[in-house]
């Protein structure tokens, strides 16, 4: 990959790469780290990307993924990384921005990551899979039970809409 | 529980900003060039692990004590010593070599 290759890469994917580490972590500075780290590993590595084995995308979103994993495990030390376990935060005094968000980050991170790469960054299962080295049976797995935590944590939210309706 | 649409909804009211342009500084500014190797020899740094540095000091600081240990006692540094040092080679020599 030669300097002009790069810059393109960088220009079509940085937004999507940084977007996808500010929702896993919650922090714009955490996402400009991740998204500087991954864009740094290409341009000082690129033979690491292999064009035969799949799109630049997937790869750099798999790194991107690798760089959040590796920051929860130094935050979370002890904590195990597919751990089910989702404690709904409160969110019913919230905006529905704020309790989605606050949903979100709430959810496992391996249930977070599969729905953000396919509700935000329209991926496909297969793709997802890919990305995050899984099997698509268990990336639907993981969809769904982030959905079914989500409909349970923003249920309130109908609530909330039910009251302003009347 | 919300249904399907309700959840689609709620989940697209969550926008996520572009990158910062701080981010295109940060990649495109540290872009490699090459570096002559006598300007890394003043400029350049080392990563050293922290194991391997404790290991490094605890290395220097034995071999510091096992020279300063074998030194010769020096007269004009500490007479008392010397003075010390004999009397107890007196004291330990065999009685019969008196």
């Amino acid at each position: 990959m030669n300097r002009d290759q790069f810059r393109e890469a960088f220009d079509r994917h940085k937004d999507a790469v940084y977007r996808f580490a500010w929702r896993m972590t919650g922090s714009p500075e955490a996402a400009e780290d991740v998204a500087q780290e991954v864009f740094l590993a290409l341009l000082r590595r690129p033979a690491a990307f292999d064009p035969a084995l799949g799109e630049l995308r997937w790869f750099l979103f798999g790194a991107a993924r690798n760089q959040v994993r590796k920051r929860w495990r130094d935050a979370n030390r002890w904590a195990e990384l597919d751990d089910d376990a989702f404690v709904a935060p409160p969110v019913a005094d919230m905006e529905t921005t704020e309790a989605v968000a606050t949903s979100i980050r709430a959810l496992p991170p391996l249930q977070r990551e599969a729905l953000v790469l396919y509700e935000y960054e329209d991926m496909s299962l297969e793709e997802i899979a890919r990305t995050v080295d899984a099997e698509i049976g268990t990336v639907k797995s993981r969809l769904f039970r982030a959905r079914e935590n989500l409909r349970r944590a923003l249920s309130p939210l109908r609530e909330v809409r039910k009251h302003a309706e009347r | 529980m919300l249904n399907d649409d309700e959840l689609k909804h709620a989940l697209r009211q969550w926008k996520a900003p572009d990158a910062p342009a701080s981010l295109e500084r940060r990649v495109l500014g540290r872009e490699p060039h090459r570096q002559a190797w006598w300007r890394w020899l003043l400029t350049g740094s080392v990563r050293i692990p922290v194991p391997a540095l404790i290991a490094f000091a605890a290395i220097a600081v034995a071999v510091y004590a096992a020279r300063v240990s074998k030194a010769p006692i020096s007269c004009a540094a500490a007479p008392e010593q010397i003075i010390l040092a004999m009397s107890c080679e007196l004291s330990d020599a065999p009685s019969s070599s008196l």
